[in-house]
C-alpha cells in the first residue's frame, strides 16, 4: 500500500507536484539558456539597488520561500500589496521597491555580462 | 506469487537492525524538528494570503493559529524523543508521525514545495507502524531469538523501496521535462547557472565551484548522464551485496556534487539516515555494547533494553 501510493506520482505531471507524495520535479525542466528571475529589488536614495533579506520579503529565513512569495504574488496580481508589505519592513536605508520580473542570459552573466537582457516591473512603491 | 512478492517487499532482518533504523531516523528527526520549527513559527505569522495547501492539508481554508504550531512543534520535538527511545512506541510513534506529517506538510503549504522532508516523513511513517521498539526501547525486553525474520524486516524493505522509487521518479521527471536534451545538451549547465544566478540575485549563498565550471560546456554532459543513471539506477539496491552497498555511495556522491555545485543540501541523505534501512546498521549497536558486553556482566548478546542496559 505504501509503495503503491509513493510509486503513485509517476502517473502525474511532474509539474503537478505535492507533499510528501511528490513527483520530484526538481532541476527537471529544460532550462533555457535565458532563465527568467522574479524578485523584490529595494533601492537608496541615490537609486542603487539594495539585496533584501529574505525574512524581510517572504517573512521567513528561506530564500526559496521569499522567491516563491514574489512569484505567487505577481502571479494572483497582488503585487502591489506585497510591494508595500516589504517596504514596510525593510530598513531605513530603502526608499524604493518594485517587483520585478528579470530575464538573464545565464552563462553570458557569469562571463561577465551581469545586466538583464529584460526587465519587468510588476510594481513599484516609495516611501 | 505470495513468495515472489515476499522477496522483494520483505527480507529478514534482525529486530536489532529495525531498532537502530528507529533511533537513527528518530535521532535525525529530533534535531529537524529542533531547528525546521523556527521555519514553521516564521510561517505561522505570514499573512493568510500566501497559504496555499497541499497534500493532507488540502481540505484547509486556513493556515494553523501561530499558538497551534507553536503547541504542535513542541510536542514533535517531545514525540521524536519519545521515538527514538521507544517509549509507548505503539501509541506514541504514531502519534509523532502524523504530527510530523502536519507540520512538514502545513510547512509546504505556502507557495513553494521542497523536496528534502519527504523521505524523513515517510520513513518515520512506516516505522511508526512497525515493530520498531522490538530491541532497545524503554520498558520492553528484546525478543529472546535474535533470529533475522520478516517480521523486523518488511519495514526496513519498504523504507528501502520508498528511496528507490523517490530516485526513480527524480530520474523520470527529467527525462519527461527535459527530454533526451536533459542528457546529452546543455540543461544541466543551464541548470546550474539558473540556480546560482537566482541566488546571487535574491541574496543567498550561491556555490562558486558551481559558477566557475558554467564556463566549461563539455563537463555537463557526463555529469547530466551520471546523475540520472544514479537516480534510475536506484533499483539496483534491490540486488543486494556489493550493487547495494555501491549504488548507496554513489548516490551519496551525487547528493555533495548537488551541494557543491548548486549549494543545495538534502541532509537526509548526506547524512546517510536515508539510506541505513539498506545497511546492517545492527553493528552500530555492538560496538556501542561490546565494551559493556566484554565487561562480562551477561553472557546473552541479545538480550537488551535501553533501560536494563548493562
Amino acid at each position: 500500500m505504501v509503495v503503491l501510493l509513493v510509486a503513485a506520482p509517476v502517473v502525474r505531471s511532474p509539474g503537478n507536484d505535492s507533499f510528501p507524495l511528490s513527483t520530484y520535479p526538481m532541476f527537471s525542466l529544460a532550462r533555457p539558456q535565458q532563465t527568467t528571475v522574479s524578485s523584490a529589488a529595494g533601492y537608496d536614495s541615490a537609486g542603487r539597488r539594495i539585496t533584501l533579506s529574505p525574512t524581510v520579503v517572504g517573512g521567513t529565513r528561506e530564500v526559496i520561500q521569499a522567491a516563491g512569495t514574489v512569484v505567487q504574488a505577481i502571479r494572483s496580481g497582488s503585487s502591489d500589496e506585497l510591494c508595500r508589505e516589504v517596504l514596510d519592513k525593510a530598513n531605513t536605508q530603502v526608499v524604493a521597491v518594485e517587483i520585478v520580473t528579470e530575464v538573464y542570459d545565464v552563462i553570458a552573466y557569469f562571463d561577465g555580462d551581469e545586466a538583464p537582457v529584460q526587465r519587468t516591473v510588476h510594481a513599484r512603491c516609495e516611501t | 506469487m505470495r513468495g515472489l512478492c515476499r522477496s522483494w517487499l520483505s527480507e529478514e532482518a534482525p529486530a536489532r537492525r529495525l531498532a537502530v533504523v528507529r533511533i537513527l531516523v528518530g535521532a535525525y528527526a529530533v534535531v529537524f524538528v529542533s531547528i525546521r520549527s523556527f521555519h514553521w513559527l516564521d510561517l505561522s505569522r505570514l499573512p493568510e494570503r500566501r497559504y496555499d495547501p497541499v497534500g493532507a492539508l488540502g481540505w484547509m481554508s486556513g493556515p494553523l493559529p501561530s499558538d497551534a504550531a507553536v503547541l504542535l512543534s513542541t510536542l514533535a520535538v517531545a514525540g521524536a524523543v519519545a521515538f527514538i527511545v521507544g517509549w509507548r512506541f505503539r501509541v506514541v510513534a504514531p502519534a509523532f508521525a502524523v504530527l510530523l506529517l502536519i507540520l512538514t506538510t502545513h510547512g509546504n503549504s505556502w507557495g513553494q514545495i521542497l523536496h528534502t522532508e519527504n523521505l524523513l516523513v515517510i520513513h518515520v511513517l512506516i516505522l511508526a507502524f512497525s515493530p520498531a521498539d522490538a530491541a532497545y526501547a524503554v520498558g520492553r525486553r528484546a525478543p529472546a531469538d535474535d533470529t533475522p525474520g520478516h517480521d523486523y524486516g518488511w519495514a526496513l524493505r519498504v523504507m528501502t523501496l520508498v528511496v528507490v522509487i523517490a530516485y526513480v521518479i527524480a530520474g523520470l521527471a527529467k527525462l519527461r521535462n527535459g527530454g533526451i536534451d536533459w542528457l546529452t545538451g546543455d540543461v544541466l549547465r543551464n541548470q546550474i547557472a539558473h540556480d546560482n544566478l537566482r541566488k546571487i540575485v535574491l541574496g543567498d549563498v550561491h556555490s562558486p565551484i558551481g559558477a566557475w565550471l558554467v564556463q566549461f560546456g563539455w563537463l555537463f554532459p557526463p555529469m547530466a548522464i551520471a546523475s540520472v543513471f544514479v537516480e534510475l539506477g536506484a533499483p539496483l539496491v534491490l540486488l543486494g551485496g556489493r550493487w547495494k552497498v555501491t549504488w548507496v555511495g554513489a548516490a551519496w556522491a551525487f547528493h555533495v556534487g548537488v551541494l557543491a555545485l548548486m549549494a543545495i543540501l538534502f541532509p537526509y541523505p548526506i547524512s546517510g539516515i536515508a539510506f541505513v534501512s539498506m545497511l546492517p546498521v545492527e553493528k552500530l549497536a555492538d560496538r556501542v555494547t561490546a565494551p559493556r558486553d566484554a565487561a562480562g556482566s551477561s553472557p546473552v548478546v541479545h538480550d537488551r533494553t535501553i533501560r536494563g542496559a548493562r
